[in-house]
């Protein structure tokens, strides 16, 4: 009697510390489902590459797979995951159906979405809804609460709409889609944010704020990771911009060059009015292209005197010879 | 004689509540009668199938002005190589989106890969839905189910 009620409280100091010594493993992702008898009770886990492929099903793509036990409780063991967040997705299936299906919509949709690390310790509770990953509640778990209230809003916005006249349907989806943009603008969590953006109307937002896309892949550019690599490359910052630079920059050279062209010509112009009065009368003859006898018996001066007052001015306008003061406008 | 009259008023209070029971029946039997009377249900179902096919397809499903509501469920399932589904709404926009694929030197070899979409509107806009169906070298098929109460 006395070994037998020994074993009970073993039995049972066993079952209620479980949890407490599980919870603390880093690495553990763990959880409880409600679930109806028509649920197979394997659960699966798949890796996500990019955000295109969260609703993606291939065998391949799935990582790891355990039993969810009779009370709805399942362990997965994530220390084999990189230390960098990634995206990952749980499934079950419905008996009879392939291991390796995905339910989009409706009661019996069977997936839920989360971030992960190998350090990760995660704990999930299913609450009693129409499908088994509805109420779902992350414990502990501040990323992923935050990127699974990106899902809850979508979810709780798309069932307003769907029951909703088409005029408030509209303003049910921009409201949404402004909230998606806002937190994916003021969030520090970098999958948070691709992911509000990825669940939002990406084309409105690209038509109605064109600097979105690329004001937010600017900001997290120093952020290597290949989820924001994706995004880049599905929405790439549009050639227009890049092929008015290209045509603005001749333009500007040839302003610069014209302003500096014309400042020059303006240097000459005061250099000229700067001579003397015979130099200026020697200039004059010089532009027709005078000699020095010509220039001497027109003035009525010395060759010397001549070839003096031509070297002046030649300097004074910063010119090597005779010819660049005929040919000078 | 009091025993009779015990009696007789066990029965009249049987009979009573009989009564009353198939009145409350038969008023819930007219209201659903008159229900089926003022609405129009319609119901489609299209299957495609595909072997070793890469050629897109595209299902139009046309939502009569006055339909009060309308359901799609798609169900598709692949054997070999990949497929794409895109669900479009009257104004082209992207409702819905997934992707299947199965490779044949897979774990499973029995397994199939399954892919389904459900989406239920009530009072939608009038116009033309469309289904994308984008294989890639794909054996499988797919099924489009559509309900309108009008």
């Amino acid at each position: 009697m006395k070994s037998l009620l020994f074993k009970l409280l073993t039995g049972v100091a066993i079952f209620i510390f479980h949890g407490r010594i599980s919870a603390s493993e880093p690495g553990t992702l763990r959880g409880r489902l409600l679930l109806d008898s028509s649920w197979d009770q394997t659960i699966y886990i798949s890796h996500i590459p990019t955000f295109d492929d969260l609703y993606t099903m291939s065998s391949d793509m799935i990582i790891s797979r355990t039993t969810i036990d009779s009370l709805g409780y399942f362990e997965f063991d994530i220390s084999f995951f990189p230390d960098d967040i990634n995206l990952y997705r749980i499934h079950i299936s419905k008996k009879g159906d392939s291991a390796h299906s995905i339910i989009i919509g409706g009661k019996d949709e069977n997936h839920l979405f989360l971030l992960a690390t190998g350090n990760s310790n995660i704990e999930i509770e299913a609450g009693k809804g129409n499908s088994p990953f509805r109420l779902v509640r992350f414990a502990n778990d501040s990323l992923n609460r935050s990127f699974h209230h990106i899902t809850t809003t979508v979810k709780t916005a798309d069932s307003i709409a769907s029951v909703s006249e088409t005029a408030k349907r509209q303003f049910v989806e921009r409201k949404l889609n402004e909230e998606l943009l806002l937190l994916a603008d003021s969030t520090d969590n970098l999958m948070v944010a691709l992911y509000a953006i990825y669940k939002s109307d990406t084309d409105a937002t690209l038509r109605k704020n064109p600097a979105f896309l690329p004001d937010f892949l600017q900001r997290w550019n120093n952020n290597p990771n290949p989820y924001l690599t994706a995004l880049a490359r599905a929405h790439p910052i549009p050639q227009q911009n890049n092929k008015y630079w290209l045509m603005a920059f001749p333009i500007a050279l040839a302003i610069l060059l014209g302003f500096g062209l014309g400042r020059l010509k303006i240097s000459k112009k005061d250099a000229v009015k700067n001579l003397s009065v015979q130099e200026k009368r020697i200039f004059e003859q010089l532009k027709k292209g005078a000699s020095n006898q010509e220039i001497s018996e027109e003035f009525n001066i010395g060759v010397s005197t001549v070839k003096s007052h031509v070297s002046s001015i030649l300097s004074k306008l910063n010119l090597k010879s005779r010819k660049d003061i005929i040919h000078l406008n | 004689m009091h025993m009779n009259n015990k009696l007789i008023t066990y029965i009249l209070m049987v009979i009573a509540i009989t009564l009353i029971t198939f009145s409350v029946n038969a008023q819930v039997k007219v209201s659903s009668g008159s229900n089926s009377d003022s609405e129009s249900n319609f119901e489609l179902t299209r299957s495609i199938s595909f072997e070793n096919d890469s050629k897109s397809r595209e299902i139009s499903i046309d939502i009569q002005p006055g339909t009060k509501r309308f359901d799609v469920n798609i169900k598709s399932r692949v054997l070999q190589g990949g497929l794409t589904l895109e669900i479009y709404d009257e104004n082209n926009k992207k409702r819905g989106f997934f992707k299947i694929r199965r490779q044949i030197d897979s774990e499973f070899d029995s397994e199939v890969t399954t892919g389904n979409f459900n989406k239920s509107i009530t009072d939608p806009s009038p116009g033309e839905w469309k289904v994308m169906i984008i294989p890639a070298k794909a054996t499988g098929e797919v099924f489009i189910k559509t309900y309108s109460i009008l």
